[in-house]
């Protein structure tokens, strides 16, 4: 990354603040990253975002 | 009688199609299969009530040690009765939460659901049949739980995206 030329162009472009959300509140980045999985990896995220939620609470309870 | 267990539904569905159970995936899990970004933490089935497939279920439920979790005290397992009728049972099993549904909606059954399925390979070589988007979206619209009707506009846009893909 650190050899890598750096487009100062583009790097000092100031970022636009843009909404993801639609005006229902839904974000719709996150639903194409997720169509961009096949159906095994969406699952497979499901299952890792219990798996840190259950590790967070327990070591929360232990806390 | 423990109450928590580690969620791995993966694991409950291999069970199931060991042992040959017919059954569809729905709700949040049927969701996410369609890539519809939301979390859950249970794993909603619809099965079939035939007295065979009944019967299937039970040894599957026997080997995943499920138990009512709305009496984890009790650990007591569903019997045939609960499993043949079109209401939903609330499990736990070693593998995490498992909601048995014997109809959806407004009776709406495997029968009549497994026509609106795609079967879906979901990893380690496992193909379930999952709930179509349109279909969840048409059951929840019919629903007045809030909790169901809460996740209809992601619903919709996640089917508007797929469709646009």
């Amino acid at each position: 990354m650190g050899s890598e030329p750096v487009n100062s162009e583009a790097a000092n472009k100031p970022i636009q603040a843009v909404s993801s959300q639609t005006d229902d509140g839904v974000d719709i980045t996150l639903i194409r990253w997720m169509l961009s999985l096949s159906p095994a990896e969406r699952l497979a995220t499901l299952q890792q975002f219990i798996t840190s939620v259950e590790t967070i609470r327990g070591a929360s309870l232990k806390s | 009688m423990e109450l928590l267990s580690r969620a791995d539904f993966l694991a409950i569905l291999r069970v199931l199609e060991e042992h040959e159970v017919e059954f569809l995936v729905a709700g949040g899990v049927a969701a996410v299969l369609h890539g519809a970004p939301l979390a859950t933490f249970d794993l909603d089935l619809v099965h079939a009530r035939s007295p065979e497939n009944v019967s299937r279920l039970l040894a599957a439920l026997e080997a995943l040690g499920a138990y009512f979790r709305t009496h984890p005290e009790t650990g007591r397992a569903p019997d045939a009765s609960h499993l043949s009728s079109p209401g939903g049972q609330l499990l736990m099993t070693r593998f995490g939460p498992l909601d048995l549904l014997g109809a959806v909606g407004k009776g709406h059954g495997y029968e009549d659901l497994k026509q609106h399925c795609t079967r879906m390979d979901i990893g380690e070589g496992l193909r379930v049949q999952v709930l179509d988007l349109e279909k969840l979206i048409q059951i929840r619209e019919a629903v007045s739980a809030e909790k169901d009707r809460a996740s209809l506009p992601l619903l919709r846009r996640t089917l508007e995206e797929k469709r646009r893909a």
